[in-house]
């Protein structure tokens, strides 16, 4: 089955290209990038004003255009830069490069009329939202470190389970069904310090861009969504650098020209509050060391107009440690070779090789209970995806990609001659990840495009292992029965699936346009995490003979209107979703270092559905974006809540957030943004009884997340100063000063009960809350 | 093991500027539980079994003792049943028997009838890790430690996996038993190892001379997780805490109609113990 619809896909593809020849047309393509510093620019909208047809840059700055032998007016827009036009007399294939400047000069009224983008209405996409790296860098940050994570928690159709919770939720999915992508490589945790912080240093980001609905085909192996991140190319024209001294970290950044066809940029980061420990008077306290670190790098090397490599690397880590008493650390490393090669005009290829590993290791290093406890995820993959422009009105993306895991899921060592502990290692896992597809973007009229395609994907669960089945009663701990030895490499459990993408544009007028999707997703890796918040030592699981692949559906639909010439963007867009094979755990789950680990899952579905409501001002002094979002989620499980649907702790009936980013003058901008949600869910007990003199809280009838936290609210608040500088230096500085949490609101993060320490007979409801006070911060930024 | 984790991620959340306010909150009224501690041991004390009755989560009262039920123990060797113990109703909901002693290897199985409603639950006395004993030493104060005398305990794991223990520490025969004093461990890192000093009082420094004790209580599997699983749920708090979830018990009702939801244990263990008097020490000795 799998092999026949892979094999129908390619002869599809075929039958495309060979009809393509029909049609004589010529070629205007080339690259878009920055004037200032030679940065490609993503998703700028290349248009020919003669026709007003038009099509957007790729990942890679890449675009091009079909066109009948004529002259054409062609145009580059792209928000925050000034358009640039072209003319072209085309009687053959020509290359056509732009190079856009910033529209520095923000304080005056742009006078751009006509060809302002209005791609959110033309363009075949939704559900779809980018994040200029700017407008996160003026937004206010927690304690001035600037974080594209938060940043994105404050778009429609996305939340979070609390105030420095790692992740975030996107339209009812967990954190671990979102694909976070650095230079096409998976990043397995997005967080510092368990959440407070985000791990991409934003000195080192060109690009973000979250896609929540009508995913491409091209995207696939996680549930809900797709966050894109494209670090910098680094300055092909001049050396530059720049950094920052902030309250927590201080950052470096140097990027410059290699030669005529290299360019290079390398950018650290580092917190540096456990520095002052060294001068404490305490011993105990001089032996901590509590602070994270990020560092990436990256080069690329034109080695003519139709080839270019491309190589980065990150690697973050947090680091803890309490005297001899216990230590930790976690971090992300991931590093990815590609080249962009045209094959002709037509044809964009690029062919990625990456590497991703994420790992965590915690212990004692020290005395009788020396220990250390390790795990991973590793993985890398191969992978080339295409782009095949056929003509003006149709094109095509193809590709395929093998990932290839392993996945040590708990490892315990002795580390001293003294230690009581026995070496301990859970078996490793293995599973390969295959995957093609194709999509076809094709306009079908001025009103209609649409955008259509299949991946089909499989994974194969490996050997070596042992594995099992279980046996038992629900919602209980069931029994390992029925062993079976498999060799290296030996398929245990193999599941393909297609997964269909659609969508459909239809413009209503020059100002409005209907959109509709369908998307199907499949996930085989799988976090496992029985903490109300997900925690540095979770752990990645495979999809193996017990734990299938997780499965969704979406269909959404949105209308999208721009005003007063595409200055105000508007949407309204709703959704929903089915998920299967969603994994819970019994009660009293044992999760760590349990070699009978899937003893203790539990599968059911999921649903979630809502409306999201989005306004967004591009231009001017003022611009910012309200965002509203409506909606559920919950689940469904096997012998949990009664069978019955209860909702996922991240359910947020209402969110809202505000963010407004002002230029008062050359010298002072400001901006502040506000955000509510709706209270996570949550159980409550209903009755106590007493064990051995404990009181212990109990549910009776085992209900699910029946309460609420009281509601989530808080405002932030910053001004940045630009100290004029002299003409002739490059150097430049800022002053960003920002308050989080303005009103010192203490938002519950969730409500326990216990017994009172001094009268073990009475019980009592506690809020916890996390930065739960108004925190002021300083940073200074500088670039040359 | 897992409480290391714990204990990371609560430290770190310190550190995080993370604070706690008792607040009201209204909870709607949950059904009656039927609550059962039993457990039969090797030593020489009367076997106890108790029986109540839940409370609405608020409510400081003591529970209300489930009276004028019929209590029996059965003891069964490799599947036999080799003695039937009926266990004297006294005050306050307790069942006990001074008949037997719990012997290793030993099955038990509990029956009661409790208005007219019939209930059982099975358990095994399995081995225990023997005390080779116990030695104190003084800590100065330093970091989160405060000053005093502490307890170190050197025990032999015995050989072969599949033993868990439960912990208890008494200070002058007051045993530590706030929800954070409940340690449990299992073998599954340790077997057959020496247990060559671990401190037993963190935290809780004895003085000049207090008496310490130390038991070591054997536990089956079941009873290992039912231990661990009501520490999470009364060991709450910090943003990693466990959700809450019920702790499953090992009581069954016999007639599988039955409605009543029935929490608590019954378990046999044995015990180990050490008694150690705090007197001052050689210094030369650290």
């Amino acid at each position: 089955m799998f092999y026949k619809v892979a094999a129908s896909l390619l002869l599809l593809l075929l039958v495309s290209f060979s009809s393509a020849t029909a049609q004589q047309a010529y070629s205007i393509n080339g690259y878009v990038r920055d004037a200032s510093n030679g940065e490609a620019l993503i998703g700028v909208s290349v248009r020919v004003t003669n026709n007003n047809s038009g099509t957007v840059t790729n990942t890679y700055g890449y675009y091009n255009l079909q066109l009948a032998a004529g002259e054409y007016t062609i145009v580059a827009s792209y928000i925050g830069y000034q358009n640039v036009e072209k003319e072209v007399e085309l009687s053959q294939n020509t290359t056509l490069s732009f190079e856009l400047s910033e529209s520095t000069s923000e304080l005056e009224e742009v006078v751009i009329t006509d060809s302002r983008p209005d791609d959110n209405i033309s363009r075949t996409s939704m559900g779809v939202n980018k994040l200029d790296i700017k407008a996160i860098q003026s937004m206010p940050a927690l304690l001035g470190e600037v974080d594209v994570v938060r940043s994105i928690q404050l778009l429609p159709g996305v939340s979070t389970v609390g105030e420095g919770a790692t992740g975030f939720n996107v339209r009812g999915g967990g954190i671990d069904q979102n694909l976070i992508l650095l230079d096409e490589a998976p990043v397995f945790n997005s967080s510092h310090l368990f959440g407070f912080f985000s791990v991409f240093n934003p000195d080192a980001v060109k690009d973000v861009k979250l896609i929540k609905g009508g995913i491409p085909a091209q995207y696939g192996g996680r549930l809900s969504s797709i966050l894109d991140v494209r670090m910098k190319e680094g300055n092909s024209k001049r050396f530059s650098g720049n950094g920052g001294i902030g309250t927590v970290s201080s950052r470096f950044t140097v990027e410059g020209p290699i030669t005529d066809k290299s360019s290079f940029i390398v950018t650290g980061r580092r917190s540096y509050a456990d520095l002052f420990l060294n001068f404490a008077n305490d011993e105990a306290l001089r032996n901590n060391q509590a602070y994270f670190y990020d560092l990436s790098a990256k080069i690329n090397y034109t080695i003519n107009d139709k080839n270019k490599i491309y190589l980065s690397g990150y690697f973050g880590r947090d680091v803890f440690q309490f005297g001899n008493e216990f230590n930790t650390n976690w971090g992300n490393g991931t590093g990815t070779i590609r080249w962009n090669h045209l094959f002709n005009p037509r044809l964009f290829a690029n062919f990625t090789l990456y590497y991703s590993d994420y790992d965590y290791a915690l212990g004692i290093p020290d005395g009788e209970q020396a220990f250390r406890w390790s795990s991973n995820i590793i993985n890398y993959s191969p992978k080339a995806d295409f782009t095949y422009y056929l003509n003006q009105k149709s094109s095509f993306n193809f590709g395929a990609q093998a990932i290839f895991y392993s996945f040590k899921p708990g490892a315990i060592g002795s580390l001293s001659e003294t230690s009581f502990f026995n070496e301990f290692r859970l078996p490793d896992q293995f599973g390969n990840e295959y995957a093609i597809y194709v999509d076809h973007e094709l306009e079908l009229s001025d009103r209609v495009s649409l955008q259509y395609g299949i991946r089909v994907s499989a994974f194969d669960y490996v050997g070596a292992g042992t594995v099992f089945d279980y046996v038992g009663e629900p919602g209980i701990s069931k029994q390992p029965v029925n062993p079976r030895e498999f060799g290296s490499g030996e398929s245990i459990a193999f599941y393909p699936n297609l997964e269909p993408r659609a969508l459909v544009k239809y413009g209503l007028n020059e100002v409005s346009s209907l959109k509709f999707s369908y998307n199907r997703t499949a996930q085989y890796i799988h976090l496992i995490s029985n903490t109300s918040a997900a925690s540095p030592f979770d752990i990645w699981v495979s999809t193996t003979n017990n734990v299938r692949p997780e499965l969704a559906d979406q269909v959404s639909a949105g209308y999208f209107r721009n005003f007063k010439d595409n200055k105000y963007e508007t949407s309204v867009e709703v959704y929903y979703k089915t998920m299967d094979n969603q994994i819970d755990y019994v009660n009293g789950a044992d999760l760590f270092l349990n070699p009978n680990l899937e003893a203790d899952l539990l599968f059911g579905e999921g649903r979630a559905y809502g409306a999201e409501f989005y306004v967004k001002k591009n231009e001017g002094r003022f611009n910012g974006w309200l965002s509203y979002t409506l909606s559920r989620t919950e689940r469904r499980i096997e012998s949990l809540n009664n069978f019955n649907w209860y909702p996922n702790k991240y359910d947020r009936t209402h969110n809202l957030s505000l963010v407004g980013i002002y230029d008062y003058s050359k010298k002072w901008s400001f901006s502040a943004n506000f955000s509510y949600a709706t209270g996570v869910a949550i159980t409550f007990p209903n009755t106590r009884y007493i064990y051995n003199g404990v009181v212990v809280p109990h549910n009776s009838g085992d209900v699910r997340n029946n309460y609420r936290v009281p509601d989530y609210h808080r405002m932030d608040l910053s001004a940045t100063l630009r100290p004029k500088a002299s003409e002739n230096r490059r150097f430049r500085g800022e002053w960003v000063f920002s308050i989080y949490n303005l009103y010192a609101r203490k938002n519950a993060y969730s409500i326990y009960f216990r017994q009172n320490e001094d009268n073990p007979r009475q019980t009592e409801a506690v809020q916890l809350t996390i930065l739960g006070t108004i925190l002021p911060s300083v940073t200074y930024n500088f670039n040359f | 093991m897992k409480r290391y984790i714990t204990l990371s991620v609560v430290i770190i959340a310190l550190c995080c500027s993370a604070c706690e306010d008792v607040v009201d909150i209204d909870v709607t009224a949950g059904e009656q539980l039927l609550v059962v501690e039993g457990w039969v041991t090797d030593d020489a004390q009367p076997q106890e079994v108790r029986l109540s009755y839940s409370q609405q989560y608020f409510d400081n009262s003591e529970p209300t003792p489930a009276t004028n039920a019929t209590v029996a123990i059965e003891e069964y060797l490799e599947g036999a049943l080799l003695d039937t113990y009926p266990l004297q109703e006294q005050e306050g909901g307790t069942y006990s028997t001074t008949a037997f002693q719990g012997k290793l290897d030993h099955e038990y199985r509990l029956t009661f009838t409790v208005e007219a409603e019939a209930y059982e639950a099975w358990t095994q006395l399995r081995r225990t890790m023997p005390i080779e004993g116990l030695e104190v030493f003084y800590r100065e104060g330093l970091g989160f430690d405060s000053q005093g005398y502490y307890l170190l305990l050197y025990a032999n794991e015995p050989e072969g996996p599949g033993d868990n223990y439960l912990f208890r520490l008494y200070q002058n025969d007051t045993l530590f038993n706030r929800p954070q004093d409940i340690s449990t461990q299992s073998d599954r890192f340790i077997d057959g190892q020496f247990i060559n000093g671990v401190e037993l009082n963190r935290g809780n420094p004895f003085e000049l001379g207090d008496i310490g004790r130390f038991e070591i209580w054997s536990l089956t599997d079941e009873a290992y997780r039912f231990y661990n699983n009501l520490r999470e749920q009364v060991v709450i708090g910090g943003p990693y805490a466990n959700p809450p979830a019920n702790v499953l018990s090992n009581i069954k009702a016999q007639n599988p109609s039955n409605t009543i939801e029935i929490v608590g244990h019954f378990g046999a263990s044995a015990i180990s113990s050490a008694t150690i008097l705090i007197e001052e020490i050689d210094e030369s000795e650290d």
